[in-house]
């Protein structure tokens, strides 16, 4: 497995899509240093000089890590899937696959090295783009960041199961088009189906559908609004998003080794 | 006794397309033992089960029914996979690489210790004639992929090699030197199963040669008994003057030349003798004189047609 993984990882550097993850990750959380300054003033108040002011360390944490909690489980995760689907399936390719099942390594390590380098890759740019700001923010005002580190490692944990169901998609169709529309899908999809009930209560034959979906389906919505409420501190009221994603991890995990084994090549 | 190379009993594979409602049959029933150190040539048509028949081998495609055993042991088997080497018919090399980088991937892949891989990686260059070479895969002409390809296949030094198509893309000279790797892995006891479309090849270096059709097995043995003599004969003179016709045309009847040779059928080795006597006391010098056999061409085409007719 481990041939497999560094074999991806350097995949991953030749296709220059890590690169270019990392690069804006780099150049995210350099802009955030330089964009948001703290400062103390005369009375021994720490303040934050934002692109509209002076504004409190309170009022500051109020707004702007939770609103990095929203871009990085929304927008950083497209664009982590993105380089993520043809590191799944470039390998797949006619006489590439062949050649490498042949070699006598097990078909499920050559998969799962490839998720785990997938994974990595998207973790990588996950610890620049909210690392950098937790600590510029609490070497800054000497508050504690650990909640919005807590909230960012729910985004990955739904990040890893929508890659879970990329490689399952992978297996089963190798077609790099297809799987980024899918998995760019099930993530767009995900806030109408946290809240199908609202949305179809008219249409109760849809809300059927979407919750036949929600419950197979990797929850990064519900993980994103989870990570905002520990960062608040407020109580979450179930783990189930958690526990479902990390299920659907497994499953289709298991399912794509499963089919991947008894697959023609 | 050591198991042998191969060993295949009533291998089955069907394939459906439940949504084509088609069903096809790629392999019915197939037996066969491959004895080690042969070469060994395997022809059919396209979708004959050639192919299929390679890739169950290797553990591509499990198979619907039968059995198959490689070198003593499962095909699913890791460690059995890994005495084996494998040239694929169309491979993606990965461009950006140099050909000793693609081959270190592939060692690490077969599990080879770095050590012996460093070591192993110039003598396969060498052979396959790519030593020294410093382009990237992605400047590789045709012929150069697939000395690669088989370098790669090479890599482990196995004992059982599987190559599709190994001279595919290759200059005649190219050819010829891929032969005498074949013949040279052979002498060294390795036993290969080679899948080619030129038949002129196969009949050059292969020890056995199995037919297919539809998924079975036609017909096996070695390339003399596909090609038995036709009782005709093939005869060059240093000159055909009128005294040459007249003699040649007194003993077997008339013939047609071409140049200074001619084709015939004589009747019996008396016959044959007494055109040689004839020749002679024109005189007349006789350049060659040979049987004609059949080519494994012809007992392709003779299958073809015969499956077109039925």
């Amino acid at each position: 497995m481990l041939v497999a993984f560094l074999h991806t990882i350097r995949e991953a550097f030749q296709r220059r899509m890590t690169l270019v993850l990392l690069a804006v990750a780099l150049m995210a959380a350099g802009y955030y240093v330089m964009l948001f300054r703290f400062e103390t003033a005369p009375d021994g108040q720490v303040l934050v000089q934002t692109a509209v002011g002076l504004i409190t360390v309170q009022e500051f944490l109020n707004f702007n890590l939770p609103g990095q909690l929203n871009h990085i489980g929304t927008f950083w995760l497209l664009l982590g899937a993105l380089a993520a689907v043809p590191l799944l399936t470039s390998f797949h390719e006619k006489g590439w696959v062949e050649l490498l099942v042949s070699k006598g390594v097990a078909r499920w390590e050559l998969l799962l090295g490839r998720y785990a380098a997938a994974f990595l890759q998207f973790a990588a740019t996950l610890l620049v783009v909210c690392g950098v700001p937790a600590v510029h923010v609490w070497m800054g005002t000497g508050v504690s960041t650990l909640p919005f580190v807590k909230g960012a490692a729910l985004v990955l944990a739904g990040y890893g199961a929508t890659l879970g169901l990329a490689t399952l998609l992978a297996v089963i169709q190798p077609k790099i088009g297809l799987v980024s529309v899918l998995v760019f899908a099930q993530v767009f999809l995900s806030p109408l189906l946290t809240d199908r009930k609202d949305h179809f209560k008219e249409m109760p034959a849809l809300e059927g559908v979407a919750g036949f979906f929600h419950s197979l389906l990797p929850r990064n919505d519900e993980l994103r609004r989870m990570a905002i409420d520990l960062y608040y501190n407020q109580p979450v009221d179930s783990w189930t998003p958690l526990w479902a994603s990390l299920a659907v991890l497994a499953v289709t995990l298991a399912a794509a080794c499963a089919i991947f084994q008894r697959k023609s090549l | 006794m050591s198991a042998a190379a191969v060993e295949t009993s009533n291998l089955a594979k069907t394939y459906r397309e439940p949504l084509k409602r088609r069903t096809t049959h790629a392999l019915r029933g197939v037996s066969v033992r491959i004895e080690r150190g042969v070469i060994f040539g395997l022809l059919g048509q396209n979708g004959a089960g050639k192919t299929t028949f390679t890739k169950i081998l290797l553990s591509l495609v499990q198979p619907t029914s039968g059995t198959a055993q490689v070198l003593g042991g499962s095909p699913g088997d890791p460690a059995i996979r890994r005495r084996i080497g494998y040239l694929p018919e169309q491979m993606n090399l990965p461009e950006m690489f140099k050909a000793p980088t693609m081959l270190r991937l592939m060692g690490q892949y077969y599990g080879m210790d770095r050590r012996a891989l460093e070591k192993r990686i110039p003598e396969v260059l060498e052979q396959v004639g790519l030593a020294g070479n410093r382009k990237t895969i992605e400047a590789y002409s045709k012929g150069m992929r697939q000395r690669l390809g088989l370098a790669q296949a090479l890599l482990n030094d196995p004992e059982l090699l599987f190559l599709d198509e190994p001279t595919e893309g290759l200059d005649p000279l190219g050819r010829k030197q891929i032969r005498d790797l074949l013949l040279q892995k052979r002498a060294e006891g390795k036993t290969i199963l080679l899948n080619s479309h030129i038949l002129s090849e196969i009949e050059m270096v292969c020890d056995q040669i199995l037919v297919m059709n539809e998924g079975e097995v036609v017909r096996r043995g070695k390339p003399t008994d596909f090609t038995p003599p036709t009782g005709v004969y093939r005869m060059r003179v240093g000159a055909v003057t009128d005294a040459v016709h007249e003699a040649v045309q007194r003993v077997v009847g008339p013939v047609r030349w071409e140049g200074a040779t001619t084709t015939f059928t004589p009747r019996d080795r008396a016959q044959l003798n007494a055109l040689v006597d004839s020749l002679r006391a024109v005189p007349v010098e006789i350049e060659a004189l040979e049987p004609v056999r059949a080519t494994l061409e012809d007992f392709f085409l003779e299958l073809v047609l015969r499956k077109e007719a039925e």
